[in-house]
C-alpha cells in the first residue's frame, strides 16, 4: 500500500491527473443520462479514463484503486465492442456513479494521508453482476438499433463457421508474428484451468504449415465439455494479441488488446536533427523494452519524419502496461525532451496502414543502428532541419505548476511594480535633466507593467470547475428526494482568482443542497401552488465593481420571517424584541451558528452547521453572504468576493496626514463646492445638491477618526460616490490623482475588528513605500 | 524524510530554547522569548488605521509585507513617549500573525535557564503584570518575561 516514501511530485501529479479525470467522468456520465444514451465517443472516453486511472494508480501502488477502475474498464471494453442496451444506461449509469464515487472517497483519502478503503469485495461484485447481466440477457450483438458499433465481422472471413457450441475460433492480431506459439500458449493456459480440448491444426511447434493455417483460417479449439465455454472466454479475453474470437456461438472482438500507451516526446524548441534524437531515444529504448514501435517509423534520412517529431512529438508506443514505467524512464533521461505525455494509443489507425509488419522494421533498423547513425549524423548539421516555426502546432501546452509558487512570484511582482516606482519618482532625481534614465524608465514602467499583468492573470481561472460540479449534487438528490430541478449556470466563464475558486466549493454546495433539500418544495406542493413542476436553480457569476458576484437562487417556497424569527427565539438567537427585526435582518438569522430551519436532520442537509460555515468560508476571503427572498417566490443567496489581489483604478485623496484610495469605478464626479450649496436638515446632518438631488456629506475625517485642518467645505474637495445602491458625497481635503493600485487585504491580524463594517477593505503600497487604506464606499455609505 | 524535517525542528528548537531577547521601556527590563522573534528594524513611516484600539498605533510596509504595529508603552497603558534614534521596532511573528512591537530600546540577548525563573507576582502592581509569564532574577537584575501570544491576543 501507500506509504509516505512516495515522491510528493509525483503524488501531486498523480492526485491532480486522477481528479480532473474523475470530474470528466462525472460530466460525461450527466451527459448520458441526459440523452439516455451513451455515445460511442462517451464509451470510449469513459474507458480511457478508466485505462488511465488503472495505470497510474498501478504504478503508485493503490491497488485497489487500480482494481476498481480496471473492472470498469472492462465493463466499457464490452460494452465498446457489443453495445449496451438503452433499457440499461440507467442502470449503468448508477453503477459508474458509485464507482467513481467510490475512487473520489479514495482519492480524497489519499490526498489526507489516509489509510485507503481495501474493501472493494462490494462493488466489483455489482460491476461483475452487471458485465454478466449485460452478457447473459443481450443475446450475440446485433447493436442496438439506431447506433451502430463498427461491425468486425464484415472484414473478416465467416468467423462464426459453425454452430457447435464446443468449438472455439481464435484469431489473432494481424501481424502479430509467430502465431503458432501464441496459440500453444492459448492451449497451454486452458490446460492449466483443467478445460479438455483438441486443436486444429493439432501440431503446431515449429510449423509453418500450422502458421500459415492459423492466419488464414483462424486457430481452431474444440472443447470437450461446452460447460468450459465461460472458463476459456474469460481466458481469452484476457489473452494478448488476440484480436477476436468465437465461443459458444458467439464471437467476441477484443479491440482492447489492441489498444496499448502511447508515450508523445516533444524535443527542444530548435534543437536540429529531431529524427536522430528521436532514433538515439529509440535505441535507447530498446534497451529496456525491446517490443517497443514508435510513430514515424522510419526516422534515418527522412526529412518528413522530422517534421512529424517537431510538430506532433515522437509517439512511442508500448503495448505492455506494465512497462510505460520502465519506459518513461528513459523517456525522462533523454537528451533534449522537453516534454512528453503518455496518451492512449488505439492501432486501428496503423493496422490501416499500410505499413503492416511495424516491429519488425524497427527491430532491423535496431540492428544496424549505431553504424546508422553515425554514417548520418552529419548530413542533418549540413543542411539543418527547418526551424520549427510553422502554424501546424498540435500539441497542448498546459503545465500544472504549484501555487506556492505563483504566490511567491506575484508577491515579488508586486514588490517590483513598488520598487520601479520608488526608483523612478525618487526625490533625488526631481529636477534633473536625465534625458536616458527617463527613457530607460519608461520602457522599465512598461516591461514592469506587463510583467504584473501576466503574472496576475496566472493566477485566474473561470468558475466553471466550481459551478459544474454541482450538476451532481442537483442530480443525486433530485433522485433521492424525488424532485424535478433544474441547475441553470449563469457567467460560468467569469475569471476569478484561483483562492477564491476553491474557496466558494464548499459554501456553494451547501447552498444547493440547501435549496434542493429546503427551499424547493416537493412536486405535489409545487402544482399545487401554481408552480410549474419543474424547479429551478440559478447560479450565477459576475464580474461587478471590483466585486465578484455570486449569486444561487432557487425559485423554491423561500423565507418567512416569522418562522425564521420564531425559530431563532428559540433557538435563543435573538437580541431584540422580533418586531425590531427588518426583514433582511430576520434573513441574516439564518447565518448564525446554531440555526437550522428544519427540524429533522437529513441526509443532505439540516444539521445546522450549513450556513454559518458558508459565511465563514466566505468572509475568510473577505467577502460577504446576504439572502434576498420572497415567501413563496424563492431566495436567493449572494456572494459578495472582492478581487483580492487584484489591481484596481482608484483616486488618492489626502486628508490630514493621512492618503486613501478610492476605487474609480464607485466615482461619479469630484467637485468643490460653496457654502450656499449646503443643506441642513433637522438633524443637523450635511445635504448638497446637485441637479435636483440631495447628496448626504460624508466627512471623511469625521467617520474615520481622522486629524486634518481642512474643515471648510469650501476649502476641501468633494467626491460624489455611488456604491451598493445609495449615493453620498464624501469630503475630502484634496485630490492626489489616479493611480493603478495593488490591492493588498489588511493584516489577518486586524480581522477581528470588523474594518469592512467601517468602510476599510484593503491598503495598498505607495510609490514611497509608506501605505494607504483602501476604502469602500457601500459600507461606508451605510 | 518527515522524521529529519521533525528532528531539525527540534533542533533549532532546542538551540533557541531559554534564550530571551531583553528590551526596555521606562527603565523596565522586559524579556521576549527568542523564538517568537523575526527580526529587529527602525521606526519607519506607519499608517494609522482608524477603529482599532490605541495600542495598534498602525501598519508599517515590511519589504512588501503590510503588519501591524503595536506601540508596548501603549500596550502596557504607560504614557507615550516621543520615538527617538534608540526606539525599535521588534517583529514578532505568533501563529503566522506577523506584528510589530515598538520599544524604547534593545537591550540584548540572554540565557535564562528555567530554573532561574519564578511565577510573576499574582497581583501585578501595573498592566504590563497580565502580559507576565515570569520573571527571572539574575545577579540582581531583574527581568520580566513576557508571553508574546498574550500580547498579540488579549484584549
Amino acid at each position: 500500500m501507500a506509504d509516505i516514501t512516495i515522491n510528493d511530485s509525483m503524488a501531486e501529479m498523480y492526485l491532480y491527473e486522477t481528479n480532473s479525470l474523475l470530474e470528466q467522468l462525472d460530466q460525461i456520465l450527466l451527459g448520458a443520462e441526459k440523452s439516455n444514451e451513451f455515445s460511442e465517443e462517451e464509451i470510449n472516453s469513459i474507458f480511457r479514463i478508466m485505462h488511465t486511472i488503472k495505470g497510474s494508480s498501478a504504478m503508485m501502488e493503490f491497488n485497489e484503486i487500480a482494481k476498481v477502475a480496471h473492472k470498469v474498464e472492462d465493463l466499457f471494453s464490452y460494452i465498446r465492442n457489443n453495445g449496451v442496451d438503452r433499457e440499461m444506461n440507467e442502470d449503468l449509469c448508477n453503477l459508474v456513479f458509485q464507482a467513481n464515487d467510490f475512487l473520489k472517497e479514495e482519492i480524497e483519502k489519499v490526498e489526507n494521508g489516509e489509510p485507503l478503503n481495501s474493501d472493494i469485495a462490494f462493488l466489483e461484485e455489482r460491476i461483475l453482476n452487471f458485465l454478466g447481466v449485460l452478457k447473459g440477457e443481450t443475446p450475440a450483438p446485433p447493436p442496438p438499433p439506431g447506433r451502430s458499433i463498427p461491425s468486425p465481422s464484415a472484414a473478416e472471413p465467416p468467423a462464426a463457421t459453425t454452430d457447435d457450441s464446443r468449438e472455439v475460433l481464435v484469431r489473432f492480431d494481424e501481424g502479430c508474428q509467430m502465431e503458432n506459439v501464441r496459440a500453444m500458449i492459448i492451449l497451454n493456459k486452458m490446460r492449466e484451468i483443467g478445460v479438455q480440448c483438441v486443436s486444429v491444426p493439432e501440431r503446431l511447434e515449429n510449423s509453418e504449415a500450422a502458421v500459415q493455417e492459423i492466419i488464414t483460417r483462424g486457430f481452431r479449439v474444440v472443447l470437450e465439455d461446452a460447460a468450459d465455454v465461460g472458463k476459456v472466454t474469460d481466458l481469452l479475453n484476457n489473452s494478448l494479441n488476440i484480436a477476436s474470437f468465437t465461443a459458444g456461438g458467439r464471437e467476441y472482438k477484443l479491440a482492447r488488446k489492441k489498444e496499448a500507451s502511447a508515450i508523445r516526446v516533444f524535443f527542444e524548441d530548435g534543437c536540429g536533427m529531431e529524427n536522430m534524437r528521436a532514433f538515439q531515444l529509440l535505441n535507447q529504448v530498446l534497451e529496456v523494452y525491446p517490443d517497443i514501435r514508435s510513430v514515424p517509423e522510419q526516422l534515418i534520412n527522412n526529412e518528413e519524419a522530422t517534421q512529424q517529431v517537431i510538430h506532433e512529438g515522437f509517439l512511442l508506443i508500448v503495448s505492455d502496461d506494465g512497462r510505460v514505467g520502465d519506459v518513461l524512464g528513459v523517456v525522462e533521461q533523454g537528451l533534449h525532451v522537453k516534454s512528453y505525455a503518455t496518451e492512449n494509443w488505439e492501432e486501428t489507425a496503423a493496422d490501416e496502414a499500410p505499413a503492416a509488419p511495424v516491429p519488425v522494421s524497427i527491430a532491423k533498423e535496431e540492428q544496424s543502428g549505431p553504424a546508422a547513425a553515425v554514417a548520418v549524423k552529419p548530413q542533418p548539421a549540413v543542411s539543418p532541419a527547418p526551424a520549427p516555426e510553422s502554424g501546424r502546432v498540435v500539441k497542448q501546452n498546459l503545465i500544472s505548476v504549484s501555487l506556492n509558487k505563483l504566490d511567491a512570484l506575484m508577491e515579488l511582482v508586486g514588490e517590483i511594480v513598488i520598487t520601479e516606482s520608488m526608483v523612478t519618482s525618487s526625490p533625488d532625481l526631481q529636477d534633473l535633466e536625465l534625458e536616458n534614465f527617463t527613457k530607460s524608465a519608461r520602457q522599465l514602467r512598461k516591461l514592469t507593467g506587463e510583467l504584473q499583468d501576466i503574472s496576475m492573470s496566472l493566477r485566474m481561472v473561470s468558475v466553471s470547475g466550481a459551478f459544474q460540479k454541482m450538476f451532481r449534487i442537483v442530480r443525486d438528490m433530485n433522485k433521492k428526494l424525488d424532485k424535478d430541478v433544474e441547475l441553470i449556470l449563469v457567467g460560468e466563464e467569469t475569471e476569478v482568482d484561483k483562492t477564491i475558486v476553491d474557496s466558494i466549493a464548499d459554501p456553494l454546495m451547501h447552498l444547493v443542497r440547501n435549496s434542493m433539500d429546503h427551499g424547493i418544495e416537493s412536486r405535489a406542493d409545487r402544482l399545487a401552488g401554481g408552480k410549474p413542476e419543474k424547479g429551478k436553480i440559478v447560479l450565477s457569476a459576475q464580474n461587478s465593481a471590483g466585486e465578484i458576484l455570486i449569486t444561487v437562487q432557487d425559485d423554491g417556497k423561500g423565507l418567512d420571517r416569522e418562522v425564521l424569527l420564531n425559530k431563532a427565539a428559540e433557538k435563543g438567537l435573538l437580541t431584540k424584541s422580533p418586531a425590531e427585526y427588518s426583514e433582511k435582518e430576520a434573513f441574516l438569522l439564518l447565518l448564525l451558528p446554531g440555526f437550522s430551519t428544519k427540524s429533522e436532520v437529513t441526509e443532505f442537509s439540516g444539521r445546522g452547521v450549513g450556513m454559518d460555515v458558508v459565511k465563514k468560508n466566505i468572509e475568510k476571503i473577505g467577502g460577504t453572504v446576504t439572502i434576498e427572498s420572497r415567501k413563496g417566490l424563492g431566495m436567493a443567496s449572494i456572494f459578495k468576493i472582492p478581487l483580492t489581489l487584484a489591481i484596481i483604478d482608484a483616486m488618492k485623496v489626502a486628508v490630514g496626514k493621512s492618503i486613501l484610495t478610492i476605487p474609480i469605478n464607485v466615482i461619479n464626479q469630484t467637485f468643490k463646492c460653496t457654502a450656499q450649496n449646503i443643506i441642513e436638515d433637522a438633524n443637523g446632518t450635511q445635504m448638497v445638491l446637485i441637479r435636483n438631488e440631495c447628496y448626504p456629506i460624508i466627512r471623511l475625517y469625521e467617520a474615520l477618526d481622522m486629524e486634518t485642518e481642512v474643515t471648510d467645505i469650501e476649502e476641501g474637495i468633494l467626491i460624489l460616490v455611488e456604491a451598493g445602491g445609495s449615493a453620498a458625497c464624501v469630503f475630502a481635503d484634496e485630490l492626489l490623482g489616479q493611480y493603478q493600485v495593488v490591492v493588498k487585504p489588511l493584516p489577518s491580524y486586524l480581522s477581528s475588528y470588523d474594518l469592512r463594517d467601517d468602510g476599510i477593505v484593503g491598503c495598498t503600497i505607495l510609490g514611497d513605500g509608506s501605505i494607504s487604506l483602501i476604502l469602500e464606499m457601500s459600507s461606508l455609505l451605510h | 524524510m518527515n522524521e529529519i524535517v521533525a528532528q531539525e525542528i527540534q533542533e533549532t528548537e532546542n538551540t533557541l530554547r531559554g534564550k530571551y531577547l531583553t528590551f526596555l521601556l521606562d527603565e523596565q527590563c522586559f524579556g521576549l522569548d527568542i523564538e517568537y522573534i523575526l527580526e529587529i528594524i527602525g521606526v519607519q513611516n506607519m499608517t494609522r488605521v482608524p477603529k482599532i484600539p490605541p495600542y495598534i498605533i498602525g501598519i508599517m510596509n515590511l519589504r512588501g509585507k503590510v503588519i501591524p504595529i503595536i506601540d508596548m508603552r501603549l500596550r502596557f497603558r504607560k504614557a507615550l513617549r516621543e520615538y527617538d534614534a534608540k526606539t525599535c521596532i521588534v517583529v514578532v511573528e505568533v501563529d503566522e500573525d506577523v506584528v510589530g512591537l515598538v520599544v524604547d530600546s534593545i537591550d540584548e540577548v540572554v540565557d535564562i535557564a528555567d530554573d532561574n525563573i519564578s511565577a510573576p507576582p499574582g497581583a501585578a502592581n501595573d498592566y504590563s503584570g497580565n502580559f507576565m509569564k515570569g520573571v527571572a532574577q539574575d545577579k540582581g537584575k531583574v527581568r520580566l518575561l513576557l508571553d508574546c501570544r498574550r500580547i498579540l491576543r488579549d484584549g
